[in-house]
C-alpha cells in the first residue's frame, strides 16, 4: 500500500526544492507558466508515492529530479506545448528592468544570442533535451543523468554526443558566435 | 591516434575526464590537425554557449508565489489513502482520463521481449519458420516498409541491413518480433512486430521506448476487463470511443509495476488481424494507444 507523505514534510520539500524543480521544467519547456504547473503536479506526485521512497536511491532531490524531468517531458509531447518565442526573451529581458527598445548593443546582442540557444535546445526532441539540461544546467555527471533518467551509461553518452553534433550544427553553421 | 579517435574522445576531452597519458596524445593530435583542432574548438564554444543560455533564461525566472497554495488546496481534498495502489490508480483513471501520451503499453511490452532478444541473441541463433534468414528479413522490412526506413533515419540508421537482428517467438504462430540492435552497444534500437504468414508489419517501435523496460507481463493471470470501465474511458476519449463503435472485442487485460516503477494498470487488446490496440494508465491518464490497421501503423493522437 503506498504511504502518504504529511503536509509538514511536503512542505519542508516544497521549500527545499521547488526552486530546482521550477528551474529544470522551465529549462525543458520554456514557459513560466507550464513550468509552475509541472512544480504543482510534481509536489502532488512527492505527497502520494514519498512515503513509500527510498532514501537508499539518491535522496529526496534526485528522486524529485527525475519526477520533475519525467513530468515536463510529459507536457512538452503533448500538442500544445511551444518552443521559448523571442518576444518571451524580450520580456524576460524587460523583467530585469531593462526596456527592450532601450537595450544597448551589447545587452541586445546577448538576448539574440540567448535566444538562439533556447531555440536550438527547443528544437531537440524530448530524450536529447533532457541530457542537454541535466547536463548544461543542472551541471550532473553521466552517471548521475544515467540514475535520474533510468538509462544505461552509454545511452547517456550516445544521446549527449548526437545532440551535441545537432546543436553544434545549428549554432556554428550559421557563422553564429560569441 | 587520428581523427576518429579524436572524435570519440572529444567530450572526455573537453570535460578533463581523461588520463593525463590520454589528454597528451589528444594535444598532440591537435597540433598538427586543423580539421580537429577546429571541431574542438567549435565544441568547446557550443558547450559555453548552452551553459550562458539555458543559465541566463532560467535565472531571471522565478516560481510562482501561488505554487504552494494550488497544492495545499488540492492536498486538503484529496482523502486519506486507505486503499490498495491499484484501487486508487483505477479511481484516479475514471477522473483524470483527459489526455492521450504515446508511450503505448505495447511497445513496453515489446521492450520486455527486447531484453530476451539480446539474450537469445547472445545464446543461439533463430530464425524464422520459413526459413528466412534474420538478414535477409531486416533487409526485407528496411525495403518494403517505408515507415520504418523513416523513423530508422529520423534515429540516424540510415543502413537497416547493417545492423544486428534477431528474430523472437511470442508464443503466437501468426506474429514474431524483429529486433534491430546496434552492434556497438548492443542496446535494441528498432522492434518490429512481423505478421509471419504475410509477412506485413505490425507495428514498430523505435530506441528510446525499448531500452530500458524489462517488464514482461504475462497475460495468463489477466483479469477480464470490466465492460463499464472501458465505456468510462470511451467516455471521456474519443479514440477509443471510435474503436469500439468498430466492433473491436477485448481479450484482456492485466496489472503489473514496470522496471520505472510506473504502475501500469491494464493492457487491452482488441483483435484479430486488423486491430490491435493497447492501452496503458499509468497515474490515471490513458498513456499510449496504438492502432494497427493491416500493414499499416497508426498511433492514434500523434
Amino acid at each position: 500500500m503506498a504511504k502518504q507523505l504529511g503536509r509538514e514534510e511536503i512542505e519542508a520539500l516544497y521549500c527545499q526544492y521547488s526552486d530546482m524543480a521550477f528551474r529544470i521544467s522551465l529549462a525543458i519547456l520554456g514557459d513560466s507558466e507550464k513550468a509552475n504547473d509541472v512544480v504543482q503536479e510534481v509536489f502532488i506526485k512527492v505527497h502520494q508515492l514519498g512515503g513509500n521512497f527510498n532514501q537508499d536511491r539518491g535522496g529526496f532531490k534526485a528522486w524529485i529530479r527525475r519526477i520533475t524531468v519525467n513530468q515536463s517531458i510529459s507536457v512538452r509531447r503533448r500538442k500544445d506545448s511551444h518552443c521559448l518565442s523571442f518576444e518571451m526573451v524580450e520580456a524576460e529581458g524587460s523583467k530585469i528592468g531593462i526596456p527592450a527598445s532601450k537595450l544597448p548593443d551589447e545587452v541586445l546582442l546577448a538576448k539574440e544570442k540567448e535566444y538562439r540557444v533556447q531555440q536550438a535546445i527547443c528544437a531537440l526532441d524530448e530524450k536529447h533535451l533532457s541530457v542537454i539540461v541535466l547536463r548544461y544546467f543542472e551541471e550532473l555527471s553521466y552517471e548521475e543523468i544515467a540514475e535520474i533518467l533510468q538509462i544505461p551509461l552509454g545511452t547517456v553518452k550516445s544521446r549527449h554526443n548526437k545532440a551535441m553534433k545537432l546543436l553544434n550544427k545549428e549554432l556554428r553553421e550559421d557563422g553564429f558566435e560569441l | 591516434m587520428n581523427c576518429k579517435d579524436v572524435e570519440r574522445e572529444l567530450f572526455d576531452y573537453l570535460d578533463d575526464t581523461m588520463s593525463p597519458c590520454e589528454q597528451e596524445a589528444v594535444k598532440s593530435h591537435l597540433s598538427i590537425c586543423t580539421i580537429c583542432r577546429q571541431k574542438v574548438e567549435d565544441f568547446a564554444l557550443t558547450q559555453q554557449e548552452l551553459r550562458q543560455g539555458l543559465t541566463g533564461f532560467v535565472a531571471r525566472a522565478s516560481p510562482s508565489p501561488h505554487n504552494w497554495a494550488i497544492i495545499e488546496a488540492r492536498l486538503a481534498v484529496q482523502k486519506p489513502n486507505d486503499r490498495s495502489l491499484l484501487e486508487q490508480s483505477m479511481a484516479r483513471i475514471r477522473r483524470n482520463v483527459t489526455q492521450v501520451r504515446y508511450r503505448p503499453l505495447y511497445q513496453k511490452v515489446i521492450a520486455g521481449l527486447t531484453v530476451v532478444a539480446i539474450v537469445v541473441t547472445v545464446c543461439l541463433t533463430a530464425y524464422l519458420p520459413q526459413g528466412h534468414s534474420n538478414k535477409a528479413l531486416a533487409t526485407e522490412l528496411a525495403r518494403e516498409d517505408p515507415g520504418l526506413r523513416v523513423m530508422m533515419q529520423e534515429e540516424g540508421f540510415s543502413d537497416l541491413a547493417s545492423l544486428e537482428t534477431a528474430v523472437v517467438e511470442v508464443g503466437r504462430e501468426d506474429m514474431r518480433y524483429v529486433h534491430f540492435i546496434d552492434p556497438e552497444t548492443h542496446m535494441p534500437l528498432a522492434v518490429v512486430a512481423v505478421n509471419t504468414k504475410d509477412r506485413s508489419v505490425l507495428s514498430i517501435s523505435i530506441n528510446e521506448t525499448t531500452e530500458n523496460l524489462v517488464l514482461i507481463p504475462s497475460l495468463e493471470g489477466s483479469e477480464p476487463l470490466d465492460r463499464q470501465y472501458l465505456l468510462d474511458l470511451a467516455r471521456d476519449n474519443p479514440e477509443v470511443g471510435d474503436i469500439l463503435d468498430a466492433g473491436a472485442v477485448v481479450t484482456g487485460w492485466c496489472h503489473y509495476t514496470s522496471s520505472r516503477g510506473e504502475e501500469v494498470i491494464a493492457e487491452l487488446r482488441l483483435d484479430e488481424a486488423e486491430w490491435l490496440l493497447n492501452l496503458s494508465f499509468p497515474e490515471g491518464s490513458v498513456k499510449g494507444l496504438y492502432k494497427n490497421l493491416g500493414k499499416r501503423t497508426v498511433i492514434v493522437n500523434d
